[in-house]
């Protein structure tokens, strides 16, 4: 692999935006500098004898193995913050809102606030007949832009630019969605 | 082929989100796409775009990290911790995660986060304030307008930049050393040498640092690497992009400057 060859200042601002938009999916707070010290650190390791080096045969695209190598770091990232939360739950503050959100992740009406979500989209996109194929297909598993053209039999930029619109409603979905979860509840916690 | 429409119970938002996010990083968003999206965010994709550039180009000078020492060095104003050399700089980026294995940042290995960033606000705290002071100094004798208002710019900001790092140092539980460190000393002594012209000081600074990202960018590194100290995090990002505004102002003056000379259009001696 040439590195040098590489356009790292196109790898680095794709890698800064998915970093920041998988923070926002798992809600957690952050800046784009946030994600940008995540981006910093997957390409970091890339390098680091430390740890386990990229398998070409595993996965050829190399973004796509820098983006696994920010998701992982993002787990750490969770987890370090559920260890310092646990070692905290002796102030009574934190046990009282561990409790509260342990009792909202577990309420039965989660189920419901999905489907609602999934249906608020659904209307969305009822005129975009590829983008509502899209939506079967994410459902039964097939992710990858290029069996879902396969499937559909269309060309794969016609399902990149389906994607981007479905990926346009989504967030728009959200956004009504986390405010109307602001009105309701004053919290803004929306369906994370 | 037209799919049979089913009710779609068993996607949420959130996986199908994750899904489309994927395409980020492929062809499916082009290069001004991402850079808008990086835009709506008030991100400056140029900028981050940049940094990614000089961060691959220390790593790939930076092939056998562990086989250099490091040392801190400074910037022409203010003594900010950069390496002379690349290769003299190198960084464990896991170390941190876990709070209790090495630090490695600047060629040096710490205990912990905590020792590194004391050992980084010691060094640059008393600089900071001799820079400003020797910058003041510079001033009185400055021949050039334009460099007179840059000069008066870059002497605040050193000198708040002293001020705040020493609150943070007292906060911590330290105190400012009352000497500047000799490897950094001898990069502001210059800027007061009445012997200098204004031009001959500048084409100093800027010989010394001809690429300024590259400068900073083993500065911006340890800031990524702080997991922590999140408050002394915050005030070093906001620091590194002041020092990397004057080295960018101090070589494009001197650059504009030195032509001038060049074509007698100022005498600058």
């Amino acid at each position: 692999m040439d590195w040098q060859k590489l356009d790292w200042a196109d790898i680095f601002r794709r890698l800064v935006l998915f970093a920041f938009r998988r923070r926002q999916l798992r809600g957690m707070p952050g800046s784009l500098a946030d994600a940008e010290d995540l981006a910093a650190e997957a390409i970091r390791r890339l390098f680091d004898s430390n740890y386990a080096p990229w398998d070409p045969a595993h996965e050829p695209d190399l973004l796509r193995h820098l983006g696994s190598t920010v998701n992982g770091l993002l787990s750490n990232e969770m987890r370090a913050a559920r260890v310092k939360l646990e070692r905290s739950l002796s102030v009574p503050s934190v046990l009282e809102w561990a409790e509260q959100n342990a009792v909202a992740d577990a309420h039965p009406d989660r189920a419901d606030d999905y489907r609602y979500a999934v249906s608020l989209l659904e209307a969305r996109i009822t005129n975009d007949e590829i983008a509502s194929q899209l939506l079967s297909l994410e459902e039964e598993g097939v992710t990858k832009a290029a069996l879902q053209a396969a499937q559909l039999k269309l060309d794969v930029a016609a399902i990149y630019a389906a994607r981007r619109r479905l990926a346009r409603h989504c967030q728009a979905v959200r956004r009504e969605l986390n405010g109307e979860s602001s009105l309701k509840n004053g919290l803004g916690r929306g369906l994370n | 082929m037209k799919l049979r429409k089913a009710p779609i119970d068993n996607l949420t938002l959130q996986r199908l989100e994750q899904s489309l996010d994927e395409d980020l990083l492929t062809e499916a968003y082009s290069l001004e796409e991402i850079a808008d999206q990086l835009r709506a965010l008030g991100g400056n994709p140029e900028a981050i775009g940049e940094r990614g550039k000089a961060l691959m180009s220390g790593l790939l000078g930076n092939a056998d990290p562990h086989a250099h020492s490091g040392q801190l060095s400074a910037s022409p104003f203010g003594g900010v911790p950069v390496s002379e050399q690349r290769q003299e700089v190198f960084f464990d980026s896991g170390a941190s995660d876990v709070g209790h294995l090495a630090f490695r940042a600047f060629g040096k290995t710490y205990g912990s986060e905590h020792e590194a960033v004391i050992d980084f606000l010691e060094a640059i705290t008393p600089a900071e304030v001799a820079a400003s002071e020797a910058i003041r100094e510079w001033l009185r004798t400055c021949q050039i307008d334009c460099v007179k208002g840059g000069l008066r710019m870059v002497a605040e900001r050193e000198a708040y930049h002293g001020r705040a790092f020493t609150e943070r140092l007292i906060e911590l539980g330290r105190t400012v050393p009352a000497s500047v460190r000799p490897e950094i000393r001898e990069s502001i002594d210059y800027l007061r040498d009445t012997s200098l012209s204004d031009l001959e000081k500048l084409q100093r600074a800027s010989g010394r640092y001809p690429n300024p990202e590259d400068a900073m960018q083993p500065l911006f590194e340890f800031i990524s690497l702080l997991k922590e100290d999140q408050q002394t995090k915050e005030m070093l990002r906001l620091f590194a992009a002041d020092e990397l505004s004057t080295l960018r102002w101090q070589n494009t003056l001197c650059a504009v400057l030195t032509e001038m000379k060049r074509n007698g259009q100022i005498v600058a001696e």
